[in-house]
């Protein structure tokens, strides 16, 4: 299948931030959730990313217009029928004074499936944006699939992160933290933030998780956590100033 | 084989590559390097990621010698953008700065000053490699060859020293892996006239926590 979505914010007369196009088609269904700030869930209308999908979706928050992006549930990138890999491009713009805080649910690497995940941020000097992306390594206690993320964000020109993830997840499940397929982690997210001052760079290690704030210059931060479990690696990121 | 490669290549040269574990010190504290079949692990995830991106972006520099100051600005913005801990960013920065010291006596050349001052100083190091092959006469997949072969002997080289292997273990490891350094090199070499922008970006986000803990600890054997 290959569907799109589209969602374009901007202010108003009145200076509210208002979606001025929301449309997509299964999977990529949105509901506006929120009004201040201007809150859309992404509600996934139907299963997917299959092996053989390919997802596109833009976003574009006008000038001084505000946008948070959550959703309803997991994503679970699941095998198709033919063996073939699904890939969901997502394309942000933000312009100057605009803000953008994008923190859905974590996509599930299901067992079988082969997906790519390309993303794009292209933030104006002087907006505001916050780029969470969580994946998890199958479900429960079942081994994982294929997963490779590619990030790239761009702030003012200038590009500040790109990033190429291929996580080695462990083959098999296993209840035991400290087996080496443990260690290696079943989670892994990785964030960004542009706009405020940065943080000082500081790390969490500990036996189930290693996470790491990074400076990338004056006004970009970076947060990395890899883990065995989701908990483990949000409270880890926590403690980093990295909150919902 | 070109004799310069082989002086490149050699761990002798004083580029200042010595004092750096490339992460290994990291993964030998937290216990993700403890013996020869870790440290394998440990050089072909390394190989796979900064590995192919260094090595790539050493490719690009030796292939684009002669690129505007944009060009070069471009392509370190895009390196640092692939590195995301400051720590290794500051190392690499310092790592080229030696190097270039080295280039300038031995292989002289006009184009160091063209790139130092494009820069403002701050050459990372791959990029310095890429510019130094280039004034020895030597290749985008030499460049990448000898940019994956000192990952390679920094890695196991301080892994000697922080486990006590055998020497002869870790050169017959070394060995064994020399035909996925070869691929890795042409896969690197392959994208040298590509845009900045579609350089390879394939990180290992481990790498980055570890390098920026190493940072805090009170004693140690490598700079990183």
């Amino acid at each position: 299948m290959h569907a799109s979505g589209e969602l374009v914010v901007a202010l108003d007369g009145r200076g509210r931030s208002v979606a001025h196009t929301i449309c997509g088609e299964a999977p990529l269904l949105m509901r506006v959730t929120g009004h201040d700030p201007l809150t859309v869930h992404l509600v996934g209308g139907a299963a997917g990313p299959l092996g053989g999908d390919a997802l596109r979706m833009r976003v574009d928050v006008g000038e001084g217009a505000q946008l948070h992006v959550r959703s309803v549930a997991a994503t679970l990138a699941q095998p198709g029928p033919h063996g073939t890999a699904s890939v969901t491009c997502t394309d942000a713009h933000a312009a100057a004074g605009a803000t953008l805080d994008w923190w859905p649910e974590p996509l599930v690497a299901v067992a079988g499936c082969d997906h790519t995940v390309r993303t794009r941020v292209v933030a104006a000097a002087g907006s505001d944006v916050r780029w969470v992306d969580e994946v998890v390594g199958g479900r429960h206690d079942a081994p994982a699939g294929t997963v490779v993320l590619h990030q790239r964000v761009e702030l003012d020109g200038v590009p500040v992160l790109h990033h190429t993830v291929r996580p080695s997840w462990p083959a098999t499940a296993t209840a035991d933290p400290t087996a080496p397929a443990a260690r290696a982690g079943r989670v892994l997210v990785s964030a960004v933030w542009l706009g405020p001052p940065s943080c000082r760079s500081l790390t969490l290690l500990d036996a189930g998780v290693r996470a790491g704030r990074f400076a990338l210059g004056a006004n970009a931060t970076a947060w990395v956590g890899v883990g065995a479990d989701l908990d483990v690696v949000r409270a880890a990121l926590c403690e980093l100033d990295l909150r919902r | 084989m070109h004799a310069a490669v082989l002086l490149l290549a050699d761990g002798r040269l004083p580029t200042g590559g010595h004092a750096h574990s490339s992460g290994t010190e990291s993964a030998v504290a937290i216990g993700d390097v403890i013996d020869l079949p870790t440290l394998r692990t440990h050089v072909r995830r390394r190989l796979a990621t900064t590995g192919l991106v260094d090595a790539a972006f050493a490719a690009a520099a030796c292939a684009q010698a002669d690129g505007t100051a944009v060009r070069w600005r471009a392509l370190a913005a895009e390196l640092m953008a692939r590195t995301g801990s400051p720590k290794l960013r500051e190392v690499s920065i310092t790592l080229g700065r030696q190097l270039l010291r080295t280039g300038r006596r031995a292989w002289p050349s006009p184009r160091y000053d063209v790139v130092h001052d494009a820069l403002g100083g701050a050459v990372p190091q791959p990029l310095v490699m890429g510019l130094v092959v280039a004034a020895a006469g030597c290749s985008p997949a030499d460049a990448a060859l000898v940019e994956l072969h000192h990952l390679v002997g920094s890695l196991t080289t301080a892994a000697v020293r922080l486990l006590g292997l055998d020497p002869f273990d870790v050169a017959a490891l070394s060995a064994s892996l020399a035909p996925e350094i070869e691929a890795w090199a042409a896969t690197a070499a392959n994208t040298c006239d590509a845009d900045p922008s579609s350089l390879p970006g394939d990180v290992d986000l481990v790498t980055d926590v570890l390098a920026e803990h190493h940072t805090t600890w009170e004693v140690r054997l490598f700079a990183s």
